[in-house]
């Protein structure tokens, strides 16, 4: 079978699968077991399968991904993302559209601890938008910084995605995490000036309202107990992986240890908030290793029946500059993500994408990066983006899905014009992963 | 019949209990190799391939209990688009492809794990691993999924939870 038959069958039968609703591990398993069958010699295929499935899932550079999550889900339900929160709307006094800059702040260490996107999306809105309707900010501006800050959870360390895509792409685990710090910081930039240039040109979206005065020496309080601790576990998760005193597995694994004591100490470390954390974060391990059981074989099959070679040698032949490439790379993750979540995404893209990005001549830690932000730009387009539908199931009755698509519009953009600065201005992206080494 | 049913879901639910034990076991023995080494002391080895050991461990251990949860993410485009009859039937299909899968799996796992047994093969790493024992948990997580697959159609269940991602 010449290879793009081979293509047209693995995608096909996978997107086949997934769009008759076959849960995402299980469409990956079965589809890998048909492909292994046609191309690795019947049920010997089979065998394969699992022997590759046994080799890809006991690999230590995994490990950051249930201690990333782990990590999140600790932050969540000990309920020190929600007083981290608090505490910064204390903090902010009474600027103009102080509710969106908190969610942005907020949201920003709260993607920084979690690492999740629906996780932040769905603390945030259930947090910020009731309070911001009451205040009577237009749904724009309530809904709109949520999903923009949503996505900062896949590019800002610790990142369980990262981490999987790194993985994937055969490329630096460590080094991916730490590019997104500065991107993410930057963003976070955007998002605050995009609200200043909103409430300067609408007045309207964020009526100003009278916020009782906090004294000093409480915002001192609210500062050193309930912000800078949060703000010193990410310093140090982040601080200890560049500085080269732990990989990204131990710096994951003290992470955890670090949001455990730290709820201890604000004796919010009950036996019910640590369950239900494990139960959470094993959730989402178990759905993850299963598709990347299935992943090793994808990957294989694609190489073993010359699909990846040829798709390579195809897309290369067209004389295409490299820009373009990564351009059309960008678009199919864009299209993908209108109906697919990341980490299929993820899996169906990187066994081609990493290594056209390696013949190309792209650094691999700049285009991990680029195709991260990519998949979260995915996360939240309409139709089918899963952002939107978490964003829905915790916004007021009456918020139409078309509401929150405008809301998105203007933060999407930000992602845009943050990809377009780190593919003119790379070391955005690789600066801190040079230093690191 | 009813006791048995009982032991089945001990035995389920006693997996994942033990799948959340390893992955907060994985944790304490990565800090404790980190703390160890950082204070002059020699780490064990076997802290690292026992860790590699758990992340297969805790998704096999934890896939049949994620199946009863309806924990699963799925892409809900076409099914929730359904008027309800059709969807039923596409719920069937659904769970007998996935019914279908694990069983392939289980029994060939099982095939593997015997082989293993017999031919003595180890998985070499810092320790030699009888690999039969890691196999094992192949056929077992598989076939309680296969289980609960054919549940689900015994029931005529849905295989998705109530949310739009399963979840």
């Amino acid at each position: 079978m010449d290879w793009t038959a081979a293509i047209a069958l693995l995608f096909g039968l996978i997107v086949l699968l997934m769009l008759l609703g076959i849960p995402v591990a299980m469409a990956f398993l079965a589809a890998n077991i048909v492909a292994a069958m046609i191309f690795m010699g019947g049920t010997k295929g089979i065998v394969q399968v699992l022997n590759n499935g046994f080799g890809a899932m006991t690999s230590f550079a995994l490990v950051p991904i249930p201690m990333f999550l782990l990590m999140g889900d600790l932050f969540y339900y000990t309920g020190l993302a929600a007083r981290m929160f608090n505490a910064i709307d204390g903090l902010m006094g009474s600027v103009r559209g102080r509710l969106a800059y908190v969610t942005v702040i907020g949201g920003t260490g709260f993607a920084a601890l979690s690492g999740s996107s629906m996780g932040s999306t769905a603390l945030l809105g259930s947090l910020m938008v009731p309070e911001m309707m009451k205040r009577g900010y237009s749904k724009y501006l309530s809904i709109g910084p949520i999903m923009g800050t949503g996505g900062l959870a896949v590019i800002i360390p610790p990142s369980a995605l990262a981490v999987l895509l790194a993985t994937l792409g055969r490329s630096d685990v460590g080094a991916l995490l730490l590019a997104g710090v500065l991107p993410g910081v930057l963003l976070a930039t955007l998002y605050a000036g995009l609200i200043f240039g909103w409430t300067l040109v609408a007045p309207g979206a964020a009526p100003a309202y009278s916020v009782a005065p906090v004294p000093w020496r409480e915002k001192l309080r609210l500062l050193l107990v309930d912000v800078v601790p949060m703000f010193v576990v990410i310093v140090v998760v982040i601080g200890i992986m560049i500085a080269g005193y732990a990989t990204p597995t131990e710096a994951a694994a003290v992470g955890c240890l670090a949001v455990m004591v730290l709820a201890a100490c604000y004796r919010a470390l009950t036996w019910k908030s640590f369950r239900r954390s494990v139960d959470a974060a094993l959730r989402v391990t178990v759905m993850a290793f299963l598709i990347i059981f299935g992943s090793a074989t994808f990957s294989q099959i694609l190489a073993f029946s010359g699909a990846s070679s040829g798709l390579i040698a195809w897309a290369t032949q067209f004389d295409i500059p490299a820009l373009g490439m990564l351009l059309v790379m960008i678009g199919i993750i864009f299209f993908l993500g209108c109906f697919m979540d990341q980490l299929s995404m993820m899996l169906l893209t990187a066994p081609v994408f990493f290594p056209l990005a390696k013949t190309l001549g792209f650094d691999l830690t700049w285009f991990g990066l680029i195709m991260l932000l990519a998949l979260e730009i995915g996360y939240t387009t309409p139709p089918f983006g899963l952002l939107l539908f978490v964003m829905k199931g915790v916004s007021p009755p009456g918020t139409t899905m078309r509401d929150i698509c405008l809301a998105g519009m203007p933060f999407i953009a930000c992602v845009l014009a943050l990809i377009a600065l780190i593919i003119v201005f790379p070391p955005i992206a690789t600066w801190l992963p040079a230093i690191s080494h | 019949m009813r006791s048995l049913a009982k032991a089945y879901d001990a035995v389920l639910y006693g997996m994942a209990w033990l799948a959340g034990v390893l992955m907060v076991a994985m944790m304490a023995m990565i800090v404790a190799d980190v703390a160890l080494r950082n204070s002059g002391f020699q780490s064990s080895a076997h802290f690292f391939s026992f860790t590699e050991y758990f992340l297969l461990l805790i998704p096999l251990l934890g896939a049949p209990w994620l199946v009863r949860e309806k924990g699963h993410i799925y892409i809900e485009l076409v099914v929730s688009a359904l008027p309800e009859r059709p969807r039923q039937w596409l719920t069937t299909l659904v769970a007998s492809v996935c019914l279908l899968t694990a069983l392939v799996l289980a029994w060939y796992g099982g095939a593997v794990t015997i082989q293993d047994f017999v031919g003595n093969e180890k998985d070499v790493r810092s320790l030699d691993m009888p690999r039969w024992m890691l196999m094992v948990f192949m056929p077992l997580g598989f076939g309680m999924m296969a289980v609960e697959f054919a549940r689900l159609l015994v029931r005529r269940e849905s295989p998705y939870g109530a949310g739009l991602t399963g979840e």
